[in-house]
Parts: structure tokens; sequence; C-alpha cells
């Protein structure tokens, strides 16, 4: 059977593994390790498919507040 | 100035212009400073509550000043608006607002919403009037939260969008930039408040100091629509596209016309259809109306794309390939990304992911730290640390900078606005008692959109009903499936277990389950003008037969369809209803009760009323008269007898029968009238009422039977001296007799025959009829009223102008034997049993938005544009005449045949020819009083003299009869019997039977012969096959059968 006749998708991009990365304003994402990662963001060093590296995001970014917007509400910058 | 937050833009637009206008309403005007001030008065008892920066209100109230006094004060008090459809069934809205983790509800009104452990502010409930007007900013920068919108009501677990005030404020100023919006401005709010495009309605006018109008009502016929723009002097509406093209539809039919004071058209960017848009420049004053279409995701503030046609796009060689409009071009700042499968841009003109980025971007969604990263990633094309949406959605980019849509890239599918994961519907109804697997897929349904089947595998004794009824529960009426089909089992790749979707059912139409129950002996009790409602019920949900009672909605009818019935109403009736009108009563029984309603109360000029003093001898109707002309032309030929035999088996009673006719006689002066001259001008006589007798004839077989019966229709009728009905009876035994029934056409019409069906029926059976209110002289009284009217001069206009530069009258066939046009002779062919596939028609028509009428039509003008020679064709089309009051249960010659003309454009396709019969049909209904005569009189005297403007005739016998089962112990059945005349060189009649699709075309001896005309009706047959087959293929590419119109014929001699 020709892959179209399947219902789900995107079986190329969870075969896929990905980086977890995160941004100066403590944003995450993921990225695929084939591709470098993008200016201003780093790999915090998990890596996995698609869906474990969702999973990790979910653990560690407990706040999708950026992190200006989160320092502004705790009060005027102390340094 | 997007470093500001939305209120800062709202609060220096107020002191600027405190006493302009800002919101309008049903209920009075609010000015800047008036609502500047209450809602600040709300904002203090929103802070006292708690609400400050990045704090969640959910807002659950009906459209209405005091939600955006709500909505605003929000703003104020630093928080975050959070609108919540307020009808939703209360749990499930509890359930979003306690997952989003919402501070505070405020509501107001009958909505009783109380999620547990969150407060509620009731505004009923809380006076603001002695509260303060002032109070300390609260700390809240552009960088907090504005609001959080739910992408889709779909399932318990919707995903809320955070947008900071930056995106928001971007979005109001550019927009406002865009649309060149002015303080004198006054913007509609009609978009469902708990939509991110309601927000696009309000903002932008208040960043300008013009007027949002906030209405009470929320669903609106396009009349209702168009009434209240003027009557609220609107300039601006937003609407979504699929209402839209209704309105396109009702404004080309002539149903409404566009209103002076509007001057911005935005349309919410779902699938734009480009015929539509064609049609809609074609609107007199579209030209002048600014016609933006937006792209937006919710996960981008509110719109990022606007498209504004290009005249080349519409027609001529940059007409673009798409059925559907462009995405158009970026604006408010968004960068569009099109990126392959690894996220590389790819070249112009390639199709690939859109992805979107800058500043209109969401935060994220809210509380979901996967679900955001899953969408939201690194942009390797924008500033560091910066980055993109991934909206599902495939695109291209034109050279000139133009974005396509080009489809979902993933499942996500929109139904009615809503955003819907199949998944999702999927996961709620594994949840449904007695469901073992189910399998959610969407079709296309134009216009329409997406419509979603759902495949179950259930429990044994689990109806679909108790699936639907459970569904419900769990869904928004919007994403529950439209189909719901039990399967033994649903077929899986036994490799990875997933739905194999070519294994599944081919996906019926819903209504195509129900037709087999469609209920005939609903039908028969139903009044003539149910019928017609149920014809237009039937129409608008594709073909289902409606029974009385049923509830429309529960038939598949949606606010869509629904608001779709209403204009197919008004245009056949006159009456405009209301959609809470429909709301109230939704079944043919309701409809038609309230039509009848409004025309009992419309007794103006427009209706036909009954005239007190009336002597025995009046003027002939206009179209009495034309046949008058053509009966002395034509010598007394046949050919206006309209010739009806029946077949009948079973007891006939003749003398009831002829107590019945003698009855419908008495009770229609039409049916007693004789004609005369005098003056200088045709008069009807009426005749004073006398018995019928029927002439019995004693047949050998029922062969002999019917051609007795051909015999006797070839008598022709003597128009001055009567009777004008005639009823012959040729007995094969006691049990089995051919009654033919001959009338001429002069008194009596299609419509006429139902009329006088459900009456002979009621007569036969011995049962009163209430006396008739309306005799035909009284049509005849209000036709000369009327021809002396504003409207028969708007109609002279009208046909003018569509019949402008003499379209060539090309007559089918060739001269034949003396060549010289008698008019008289002529034969029918019937149309092969199974030459017409009803279901093809069927699911061409749905798939055009059209009518399986228009379907056929478009194949006629195709066969005779392609037999004729030339792209320029006139068909005459009967139209029934009875859209005025007081006319439905009239006998007598209302039809007026009116000239149908379609210019046929270069490499046009089978679909849009039904397009463009759609819209010619639409508003030839809406043209289709003024009498033939009157037309051609109107036109300017053309070279060669008289000549008729067309040859060719389509008749659409649409009106309901009810023959079977129409008399107890009789079986009744049609029998054709054709008087050996034809009207015009070739008539093609088609009616709708229970079975499918019956009729024939009757052809001039003098331009046919029989090998000639199966020739001509093999070529339309053959034409009609492939456009059905195949409605994107070109007309010339259609095949015709060789040697018979392949190569255009010589046009008519005569011409």
């Amino acid at each position: 059977m020709p892959p179209g006749e399947y219902l789900s998708e995107g079986d190329s991009e969870a075969a896929l593994v990905y980086d977890v990365v995160v941004n100066h304003e403590e944003q995450y994402s993921i990225w695929p390790v084939s591709r470098p990662v993008p200016a201003g963001w780093k790999a915090v060093g998990f890596r996995g498919g698609k869906s474990e590296a969702l999973d990790h995001i979910e653990k560690v970014w407990t706040d999708i507040t950026p992190l200006s917007v989160r320092r502004a509400a705790a009060g005027p910058p102390s340094q | 100035m997007p470093g500001t937050c939305v209120h800062h833009l709202f609060e220096a637009q107020a002191s600027l212009t405190p006493d302009a206008v800002a919101v309008v309403s049903d209920g009075g005007v609010l000015t800047y400073r008036e609502l500047d001030e209450r809602a600040a008065r709300c904002a203090q008892l929103l802070a006292e509550a708690g609400i400050g920066a990045e704090r969640l209100v959910a807002v659950v109230m009906e459209p209405s000043p005091g939600l955006l006094v709500t909505m605003l004060a929000v703003w104020k008090a630093g928080g975050v608006y959070v609108p919540v459809d307020p009808s939703l069934p209360d749990d499930v809205a509890e359930a979003m607002i306690k997952d989003i983790g919402a501070s505070l509800l405020v509501r107001d009104g009958s909505v009783t919403v109380a999620p547990s452990g969150v407060p509620v502010v009731d505004l009923e409930q809380v006076g603001l009037s002695d509260r303060p007007t002032t109070a300390p900013p609260p700390a809240v920068d552009p960088s907090n939260l504005a609001y959080c919108v739910f992408t889709s009501g779909s399932t318990g677990k919707p995903k809320p969008v955070a947008v900071t005030h930056a995106s928001f404020a971007n979005h109001a100023v550019s927009l406002r930039d865009e649309l060149k919006l002015v303080p004198s401005d006054r913007f509609l709010q009609s978009t469902p408040i708990a939509f991110d495009a309601a927000l696009e309605e309000i903002m932008p006018a208040w960043v300008t100091g013009a007027a949002v109008v906030m209405p009470d009502q929320r669903h609106f016929t396009s009349l209702e629509f168009t009434e209240l723009i003027d009557r609220l002097a609107v300039t601006g509406v937003s609407l979504p596209s699929a209402y839209w093209h209704q309105w396109v539809d009702d404004l080309t039919s002539g149903l409404v016309s566009l209103p002076a004071s509007l001057r911005i058209v935005f349309i919410g960017g779902d699938k734009i259809l480009v015929d539509k848009l064609a049609a809609w420049y074609r609107i007199p004053g579209a030209e002048s109306i600014d016609w933006v279409s937006d792209y937006g995701p919710t996960e981008a503030s509110i719109s990022v794309a606007l498209y504004r046609p290009e005249p080349d796009e519409l027609s001529g060689p940059g007409r673009s390939d798409y059925a559907l409009a462009p995405i158009g071009r970026p604006f408010a700042q968004a960068t569009f990304h099109i990126l392959d499968d690894d996220m590389r841009p790819v070249p112009d003109g390639t199709p690939g992911d859109i992805w979107l980025a800058g500043p209109p971007l969401a935060r994220g969604y809210h509380a979901a730290p996967a679900a955001t990263a899953d969408r939201f990633l690194p942009d390797p094309q924008g500033p560091p640390g910066s980055r993109m949406y991934r909206t599902g959605d495939r695109g291209s980019r034109r050279s000139d900078g133009t974005l396509l849509f080009l489809g979902r890239s993933d499942r996500q599918v929109k139904v009615r606005g809503h955003r819907v994961e199949p998944g999702q519907v999927e996961s709620a109804m594994h949840h449904c008692a007695g469901v073992r697997d189910v399998v959610v897929i969407s079709v296309e349904d134009p216009p329409f959109g997406s419509r979603l089947i759902a495949y179950v595998e259930a429990e044994d004794g689990v109806s679909e009903a108790a699936i639907r009824a459970d569904i419900s529960g769990r869904l928004s009426e919007a994403v529950v499936p439209r189909s719901i089909v039990l399967l033994d089992r649903i077929p899986r790749s036994p490799l990875n277990g997933k739905a194999v979707r070519s294994a599944l059912p081919p996906v019926a139409p819903p209504h195509a389950d129900d037709t087999g129950r469609a209920d005939r002996t609903g039908q028969a009790g139903m009044t003539t003008l149910e019928r017609v409602v149920a014809l237009l019920v039937s129409d608008v949900l594709g073909g289902r037969s409606p029974s009385r009672d049923e509830d429309f909605f529960a038939a598949g009818g949606d606010s869509l369809r629904g608001l779709q019935l209403l204009s197919r109403v008004a245009d056949v009736t006159g009456v405009g209803l209301s959609f809470a009108q429909l709301r109230m009563a939704p079944h043919v029984a309701g409809v038609a009760a309230l039509v009848k309603r409004a025309h009992g109360r419309d007794a103006s000029e427009s209706a036909v009323v009954p005239s007190h003093e009336r002597d025995d001898r009046c003027l002939a109707s206009r179209g009495q008269q034309a046949l008058w002309f053509l009966d002395r032309v034509h010598r007394g030929a046949p050919t206006y007898a309209v010739v009806l035999g029946y077949r009948i088996r079973g007891p006939l009673d003749l003398d009831r029968l002829d107590a019945a006719l003698t009855g419908i006689v008495a009770r229609h002066e039409a049916l007693r009238t004789v004609f005369e001259e005098g003056n200088g001008r045709v008069w009807q006589r009426i005749r004073p009422a006398s018995p019928v007798r029927t002439e019995v004839t004693v047949a050998a077989d029922a062969d002999k039977a019917g051609r007795l019966a051909e015999e006797e229709a070839r008598r022709p009728f003597d128009l001055s001296a009567g009777p004008l009905l005639r009823s012959a009876c040729y007995r094969v035994d006691a049990e089995d007799h051919l009654w033919l029934l001959n009338v001429h056409h002069a008194v009596f019409d299609a419509w006429s025959l139902a009329v006088f069906w459900r009456e002979f029926a009621m007569l036969y059976a011995g049962r009163p009829l209430p006396e008739p209110t309306i005799q035909y002289a009284d049509y005849c009284a209000w036709q000369e009223r009327w021809l002396r009217g504003a409207e028969a001069e708007g109609q002279r206009d009208h046909w003018r102008a569509r019949l402008e530069g003499d379209p060539p009258a090309v007559e089918p066939g060739l001269p034949r034997g003396s060549g010289k046009r008698s008019g008289t002779e002529g034969f029918a062919l019937p149309l092969p049993p199974e030459a017409v596939d009803p279901t093809a028609v069927e699911r061409v028509a749905r798939a055009c938005g059209s009518t399986a009428f228009t379907v056929l039509l478009a194949a006629f003008l195709a066969t005779l544009r392609r037999t004729g020679g030339v792209d320029d064709v006139v068909v005459g089309v009967p139209m029934a005449g009875r859209n005025r009051p007081g006319t439905e249960d009239l006998i007598g010659y209302l039809v007026n045949t009116v000239p149908l003309r379609m210019r046929f454009t270069a490499g046009m396709t089978f679909r849009e020819l039904v397009g463009r019969t759609d819209e010619a049909l639409a508003e030839a209904l809406t043209h289709q009083e003024l009498p033939l005569a009157d037309v051609v009189a109107s036109l300017p005297r053309r070279a060669g003299g008289q000549r008729p403007l067309f040859h060719a005739m389509f008749a659409l016998q649409s009106t309901p009869l009810d023959i079977e089962g129409g008399i107890e112990g009789l079986d009744i059945a049609e029998q054709f019997i054709h008087q050996g005349t034809a009207k015009a060189a070739l008539t093609w009649s088609v009616r709708q039977h229970s079975a499918g699709l019956a009729g024939e075309v009757e052809y001039a001896a003098d331009r046919f012969d029989q090998t000639s005309a199966r020739g001509w009706q093999n070529t339309l047959l053959t034409l009609l096959a492939g456009g059905l087959a195949d409605p994107g293929a070109r007309l010339d590419e259609l095949p015709v059968p060789t040697g018979e119109g392949g190569s255009p014929g010589s046009p008519s001699a005569d011409q």
C-alpha cells in the first residue's frame, strides 16, 4: 500500500532526531540535529525523537512567559 | 506604534475625541468618554479582585456594548482578556476556564457558567456607577499578554493562544493604516466574540476614533444583513467567506442591493472562490468598495497577510488557475517563510510549508510548553534567538511576492470556521458508550468548506442516533461529524494498524442514507406551498427530501444552509424570513406557515388581490394575447395544447371523475374562459359554469388506446368558442383506462397542474374545498397595474441590457422540406430511461453549489453552442411566475418564458458553465414577471425585422406532483402523449420523479427528422456525461459523438 493511503501523516518527521534548544528568553524549542542550531539558540544537551524532546520540554519549561517579562514582574532589576 | 499597550492607544484616542461615538448598538451610542469612564469603573472592580498583569479574566457574555466595556476594563486593570463563547454548554465552558487557569470569570445576563474554584463577577449583580473613574495605572507593559483565544472549541482540550499587547497593538494600527480608516467610519462587529477576528472589527476602529457597531442580532439573512448596514450606516464589514459567497449570490440575483454607506468589505480568509470574486466585481457599485481578504492563524495576531484582487487576476490572461483566492501580501510586519521539509527556503513558485515570523507572533499556547515548542521553532532566517510558527498550511510565493494558499499540510481541517483535528474528534468519539473503534476523515464540500465523516465500529445494538446523542454532549455542535457511518470493522493496515482510507466505503453525502426512507406519504399531505418549501429544503440539503415536520437542523442543515434556504424562499415566494424565525419553526410546515402569514399581511400592490367589481369580460393577460396571435398564425394547430395522459388501473368511477372535473371548472374561471378580439385588443370572456362530460371510447388494447389518444390530442382548440378543457377516456377494460386530459395553454400551465391534481383528488373523493378567493382575472388586473410600475421598468432595463448586441438566434437542425418555418409540426423523443445518471447530476450539482436542473441546462447550452458553432446562445426558459402573493392556488396561464442568454468564454470549463448558468438562472428568476412580448418590445428594432429571440427551450418542471397514490384504490401513472407539434425548433423538458429524471425533447419537423433528432439527442447526452465525469474539463475538450455536431454546423440558413 502506498504511504499516501494511510490516514496519519508526519511519519518522516517522527523519525527525525531533535535537539532541545533554548534562547535568551528561556524559550524552549526543538531543532533537527541534522541542521546547525540557529543563532541565538543553544542545545541544552537533550537529544531524542520528537515526542521525547517535547516530553522533556514539558518537564523543564514550566512557564512559557519570556524571561524578561518574568523579571519585570518580579520587580526592578537589581543588577 | 507597537511600544504601547492597546488600552493606552484607546485612552489616547478618548482624550483626543471624547465626544466621538465609540459604540453604536440597537440600544443607543456610547461616546469615547462614556466608554472610557465605564471601563475605568469596571477596571477598579477587577483590580480589587486581584487582577493585574498576566492574570487571565474569562469573559462569558453575549455580544453587547457591556462586553466591550468589560474587555477594555480587563486591559485597564492590566489583565488578559479571555473571551469564551456564551453558547457553549456550561460544563464545557467551565472546563476550559479552569484548564486555562483563569483568575476571575466575568459574566452577565442569562449566563450561568460557574467553574469551581474560580471567583465570579456577575455584572448584573454589582453596581459600577459609584466607583471612581480614575485609578493608578497598573504595571503593565507591551510584552505582557493582552488576550488569550482558544484555537477551536472542538474538544475538551482546545489550545489557548496567548498574545501580547505589542503584537495586538501592532495589528490594530497596521490594519487601521492599511484600510485607511477614518473617524467617520462605522465598523460592524458580527464575528462570534470568541474568535480573534472579532477583535479585528473593534480595535482598528478604536485607534482611529471611529465607531464599532454592535447589533443584538447575530445570525443574519442577506436581507437582514443588508438592511442592518443601511439602518446603522455601517461603512465596514468583516465576513466569513462562506457567508460572503451567499451574499454575492443574493446581490447578483437582485434579492438585495449594495448599501450606499458601505466602503470596506473585509473577508475572513477562509476559502474565497475566485468565481464569486469575479461575480462580485460585476455587481454595480462593487468597484468603489475596498475589498480585502485576510490570512492569519490565531497564533499570529489575527491577520498577517492581506489580499486585494488585481483587475487582470479575475479575467483575461492573468487569471489565476486557482479556484481559491491568494493569501496575498504580508502586512503588520509579518514575515512569511516558505520552507521545504528540511526547513530550508524554497524558490519562488515552489510549494512548501508556510511558516510565520515577526512581531505578530503569539507568545505560545498558554501553559502548554510542549505544544508551544512543537509549533514555534527557532527561525534561522530571523534575528538571533527569534522564533517562527509552523502554520500547517501549504503555500507558494509568486515572483511578484503574492502568497498562494495550497491547502493544509496535516490532517487539521477547518469546519465552518472551527479548526479541527480529526484526531481530537476521534478521541472524543472513543469515549462514547459502545464505540469500539473510530476513524474521522474530512471531505471537501464546496461551497461550505470541509465536512467530517466518522466511521465507527460499535458494539451490537448501538445505533447511529445513540452515538450522535452521546457525542453532542462532548463536542461543540460545529464539529460533530455530519455523517456517522457504522461499519462491522474499520479497515486497518496489518503492518502498522493505521486506517486505510481507500478501503473505507465511498463517502456518501449526508442525505444519501436517508433518501431511501424519504417519506412519500409525508409529501402527499403537503399543500402546494409546503411542497415548494420542501423542494427548496431538499435543494439546500443536497437532494434529501424532508418530511413536513422534520427539523431542518437535525436533518443536516446548519446556519449557513439555513441562510441559503431563507434566500431561496425569498427568491421564490417574495417573503424574507429571519434566521430567528427559522430557528423557531425549523421545518417545512413552519416555514410555509410563515410565508403564508406574510402573504396574508402583505396585500400591497405587489400582491394579486381579488377585485370586487368585475364583469364577465376583461382584458386578456399579456401571455394570453401572445397565444391568441400565435394561434391565428398557426391556424388552429394544437401547438399550445397541454396534453396529459394517465394510465389508470383500478375501478375508475367516470361519474365521480366528471363531477370532480365539473367542480374544478366551476371553481376556476380560467377553465371556462374564451377569447375574442375587439377594439384592437384581445379580451377574455368568462362563461358560466357548466357540466364537463368525459367522452368514453372503448379500445381493444392499451396500444390502441394510446393511438386513439394521440389522434384526439391532435384536434385543435377553438379559442373563441371553447371549451378549453377537454376530457377523453379510452377504456381497455373495467379496470384499465387511459385518461386524456387536454387543456389549452392559454388557461393552464405546469403549476396549474399541481393545483389541479390536488383539487381533483379531493373532489373525486367527495371532500369539500374552500372557495377560491383569487381568480385569473385578478391576476390580469394586477399585471396591467404592474406593467405600468417602476419594477416593470426595471425589468425592461434588465432584459435590454442582457440582450444587448443582438444575440444571434441560431436555429438548431437544418431546413427540411420547403425550408420555410411553419412552426407547427413536430415530434418528441423521450429520454431513454437510463440516459442520465441522476446521482452523477446531483453530485456535480452539489460540488458546484448548484442544482440538478442547472447542471442539465448547462449541458443543453453547451450542446447548442457545439452544434450551432456560436459562442452566444439564447434559450427560452419558462418561469412559473408564482412568486407573487395570492397566485399560489390559481389555475391559469402565468408561466412566462424568459430569454436566458449565455455568452461563452474561451477555455470555459463545464464547472464554470454551471456556475454561470446558476447566476443567469438566479437573475432570470428575479426578473421573470416581464412578459416575453414586452421583453421583445423593449429591445431596439433589429436588422432583419421581427425574428424570434430563441429557437430552443428548456423547461424545468419542478412543480411537485402527487399523482401516484393521489386517489385511493387507483393506480395512476403518467403516459406520455404528444400532439405532433413543436413550439420551437427544439424543446427539452425535464421532470424530477421519485425514480430520478424523466423528460423528452420535442423537435420541429421542418428542422429535424428522426435520425438527425436522435443524433442531436446523442450529442446532448454525450456532452452531459462528459461534463459529469470531469466537471473541470474545458467545454471544447468534452467528447461528442463523431459525425454528429463534432464540427460546428453551419449557422442556420434563415439568419
